[in-house]
């Protein structure tokens, strides 16, 4: 048997994706959470694991001769094009909404680019009667017509185009913090490269690394996560601290915010008056810390007097009992 | 003779002296202003000026003299010590004025005897009536995004978040008193915002003076498409205020910084500030 022609490998790699992908869903628990990133992670690993089922499928009913090995064939195939645009389409979004964070950017700027999508299924549902993208030969295996390359280049752009609005997000704010989208694009470009200029196919296995880098990174953060708030932790603190001994960033205005009284209410009062990218800490008993950018103190004037009225409104709707304090305070009080 | 401070209580008996364009800015929070009068209480001068970057720890406060009015020289000089006074407890590092002559203001003679640096320079505002705002390239796309909103359709409490979030975000200085100062100072109808994820995310407010022209007080965004939303709320506001105000009423929109400027010189290509004299001086 020639190993290097023989579809084990690919079927090993494309069961290891499919390992790594479900061990991934499983541990970040993405499928339970409700917020949008989570859900365009789910939306993507659900694709990858489709797309290595159906990949290794593929592979593994290459030289098979039976009844209905080439309708199968042409099932799967279809299958696998349709996930992999999928993931493609919903990696843009992801890229966006983890730089952004904003669900009217992604339907205010890729309802168009989801057109590329609907045109690819049509052609690839349209094209086990007309064989415009491939064809399954006599070995069940895939033979491409230029049609279909043209849709690879169309498939591929949606990756370059987020690689654009990373660098167009660096350019407008500067370096990114945790999110890199390069350690998660790099196994996958390998991946594609390798898999031209050999008979294996290992994208599936390229797109499960790229995912468990982006979940390494999401586990890194969490660790800032404050898990009773879903504000950051006081770890961050420190991480900030050392980003200023290295001078990457400079201190900000740090406000105090200070409650008293039915303190559990301050998370859901801070969500809703805050910025949403805000830098909040919570630093426990009612205490939360937050960065004002820059040394104006305008926007700490600013929330003295604008927090106190949404507590006001707190305590006249739920009769509790809550009061804050707000103060500016120095590096040395921290 | 008296040195009075304006405030909302007695600026009633000083209108007529000042005029309502000038003296409607007292009681806004940067806003500071005195009267000088004779033993009988007769007003022989005047002075407004607004603070700036009070709330910036890396720039010096300074004062920019909206509005002075003296009867002559002796009453200016007079004047200028007066405010000067005030300006020094203040902590204020420097004063400066735009002396544009279709305004009523001290005398140049008055403001170089008072130690002020006179330069002739471009004024910081430009001035342009609805119509020819209307002729522009920019003003001739018809349609805004639903997400681009009139003030009227927003209530208290998420217009103060959406001050809070423009301020924040903000790379560069916005009105000094915008935190405190009322939406209701701002014209409901053709004053527009931005709606993003069910917050604002950008706006642009307009206050109508007393005088009837349209000072452009706020005009900012911020998020993604931010460029895309300036030009959309521009849009917005002016097929707005084409609909409720005449082609010649005039529209003022002063340009505080590099970005403001820029962002005017694109829009409007062919709007220059007057030349006006500009004076400056470091005070005590």
């Amino acid at each position: 048997m020639n190993l290097i022609d023989s579809s084990v490998i690919t079927i090993s790699a494309d069961a290891l994706a499919l390992i790594i992908s479900s061990v991934i869903t499983v541990l970040s628990g993405c499928l339970k959470k409700k917020e949008h990133g989570y859900r365009l992670f789910a939306t993507i690993l659900f694709a990858a694991m489709i797309d290595a089922a159906a990949n290794g499928i593929c592979y593994a009913l290459h030289d098979k001769v039976f009844a209905n090995a080439h309708l199968l064939a042409m099932i799967f195939q279809t299958v696998l094009e349709l996930a992999i645009i999928c993931i493609l389409y919903f990696w843009l979004l992801f890229v966006d909404y983890m730089l952004y964070g904003s669900r009217d950017h992604l339907i205010r700027h890729y309802r168009v680019h989801f057109i590329p999508v609907v045109i690819c299924a049509v052609l690839l549902i349209i094209n086990p009667f007309t064989g415009i993208l491939y064809t399954i030969d006599d070995t069940m295996r895939c033979s491409r017509t230029i049609v279909y390359d043209l849709m690879l280049v169309v498939e591929y752009m949606y990756v370059v185009i987020s690689m654009l609005v990373v660098l167009k997000y660096r350019r407008e704010n500067g370096r990114l913090k945790f999110f890199k989208p390069e350690p998660m694009l790099l196994p996958m470009f390998m991946a594609i490269v390798i898999s031209e200029l050999t008979p294996q196919s290992f994208i599936a296995l390229g797109f499960a690394l790229g995912f468990l880098n982006m979940y390494l990174y999401m586990k890194r953060f969490e660790k800032y996560v404050d898990k009773e708030t879903g504000f950051l932790n006081p770890a961050y603190l420190e991480y900030i601290k050392k980003l200023e001994e290295k001078k990457v960033r400079v201190r900000d205005v740090m406000i105090r915010i200070t409650g008293r009284g039915d303190i559990s209410a301050m998370p859901e009062i801070l969500r809703q008056e805050l910025p949403g990218d805000a830098e909040v800490l919570h630093m426990g008993d009612g205490k939360y810390l937050m960065f004002a950018v820059g040394k104006n103190r305008g926007f700490a004037n600013l929330l003295k007097s604008i927090l106190p009225e949404a507590v006001e409104e707190y305590r006249e709707e739920k009769g509790k009992e809550l009061s804050i304090s707000i103060d500016v305070i120095r590096n040395e009080d921290i | 003779m008296a040195v009075i401070d304006l405030t909302e209580d007695n600026l009633e008996q000083y209108v007529d002296f000042i005029g309502q364009e000038e003296i409607e800015n007292i009681g806004r929070e940067y806003y500071r202003g005195i009267v000088l009068t004779d033993d009988d209480g007769k007003p022989l001068s005047a002075g407004i000026w607004e603070l700036m970057h009070l709330d910036n720890d890396e720039k010096d406060t300074e004062a920019r003299l909206t509005c002075m009015l003296a009867e002559n020289d002796d009453e200016a000089g007079r004047l200028l010590e007066a405010c000067s006074l005030r300006l020094v407890s203040e902590e204020v590092k420097r004063s400066f004025f735009e002396l544009d002559r279709g305004k009523p203001n001290l005398s140049r003679k008055a403001y170089e005897q008072a130690e002020y640096t006179i330069s002739e320079e471009e004024s910081g505002e430009i001035v342009v009536t609805l119509k020819e705002l209307a002729e522009q390239a920019f003003a001739k796309k018809s349609k805004t995004p639903p997400y681009i909103k009139e003030l009227g359709s927003l209530m208290v409490r998420p217009f103060r978040r959406g001050v809070m979030d423009c301020v924040f975000h903000s790379r560069r200085e916005l009105m000094e008193d915008l935190g405190t100062i009322p939406m209701s100072w701002f014209e409901q109808q053709i004053s527009s915002y931005v709606e993003t994820d069910g917050r604002v995310s950008g706006m642009l407010l307009i206050h109508k003076t007393p005088s009837g022209k349209l000072k452009l007080e706020v005009f900012t965004a911020t998020g993604a498409d931010s460029k895309k939303d300036l030009l959309y709320m521009m849009i917005f506001s002016l097929k707005q205020a084409e609909r409720y105000y005449d082609g010649d009423t005039e529209i003022v929109i002063r340009r505080r910084d590099e970005d403001v400027k820029k962002l005017t010189d694109y829009l409007l290509p062919e709007a220059k500030g007057r030349i006006i004299l500009r004076g400056v001086r470091e005070e005590a």
